[in-house]
């Protein structure tokens, strides 16, 4: 055993072992959960503001994309000439081809 | 409930199992977390941290090493991350202008142990600050080996570190603590 007065770590070492054991406070558990469930909801509020982003973006280049084949459609001589089914037949060629 | 009854019940999700982990092994996670940090509110955040955590994760949890093992590594990984913030944010605070609050006041002031007798505060206060001023990995092996009284091995295991490098931090851990501290007398 080290002698304290030669070595003051282990006088000052041994205060800390004299010392009552601390604990958590008796409410942590309670503290825990409520943080633990806001945590789920925070959670749970980002994967649906992602998931809306997602559709949001989803949504925006379908549109874009109708949008861009309308524009072609209307110069598409066939597409006049056949009608709808000409404009759905454009249309798959068109998804098939970007694919 | 035995360990492997615990882990269980913690995959399946079940609460009961999740407070009795907070149970069994709250208390000497609190006193690792508060050995690091050495400030309550800080301590009590990362606690809440490292349960999270332990509760998001638990899945990924194979058995290779103990539960409390894993537990102590994630405790030790949270507390630093905490004290590494702190450090930050305390660096931020030069550049605050005057008038506004100052968040790491009570850090300045120092945290007491509250169960050390009041004539030992003292002594405890100089050891308090030395451990703290120590580099982090020596800190860490420190606290593990002669503040929480651990086993060698479970050290080297939580640190990710062999018998002799634990050794060697100790070994000038407390070689830097002796210094400081014959300095303070």
């Amino acid at each position: 055993m080290i002698h304290q007065e030669l070595d003051p770590l282990a006088d000052h070492l041994r205060i800390l072992e004299d010392a009552d054991p601390q604990s958590l406070d008796p409410d942590f558990y309670n503290r825990l959960r409520d943080r633990m469930l806001r945590h789920r909801q925070k959670q749970e509020r980002s994967a649906l503001r992602h998931a809306g982003l997602a559709t949001g973006i989803l949504a925006l280049l379908f549109i874009l994309n109708l949008v861009w084949l309308g524009r072609n459609a209307g110069t598409d001589s066939s597409v006049e000439a056949n009608g709808i089914s000409g404009f759905a037949s454009f249309y798959s060629q068109s998804i098939s081809s970007d694919l | 409930m035995n360990e492997l009854e615990l882990i269980s019940g913690l995959k399946r999700g079940d609460e009961a199992a999740f407070r009795r982990l907070v149970e069994v092994h709250g208390d000497s996670l609190y006193r690792l977390v508060m050995g690091i940090l050495q400030d309550p509110e800080d301590a009590e955040d990362a606690m809440q941290e490292v349960f999270i955590r332990v509760h998001a994760s638990i899945d990924s949890f194979r058995g290779d090493a103990r539960l409390s093992t894993w537990l102590y590594r994630i405790a030790v990984h949270k507390a630093l991350e905490k004290a590494r913030s702190r450090k930050i944010r305390l660096g931020l605070r030069r550049w605050l202008p005057s008038w506004m609050p100052v968040e790491g006041e009570r850090l300045a002031q120092g945290w007491m142990h509250p169960g050390i007798r009041t004539e030992d505060r003292e002594k405890a206060r100089a050891l308090m600050e030395a451990i703290a001023a120590l580099p982090e990995r020596q800190r860490i092996a420190f606290t593990l080996i002669l503040v929480q009284g651990m086993a060698y091995e479970e050290v080297c295991s939580i640190m990710g570190l062999g018998l002799k490098a634990v050794e060697s931090l100790v070994s000038r851990a407390k070689v830097n603590l002796r210094k400081r501290l014959g300095a303070h007398r």
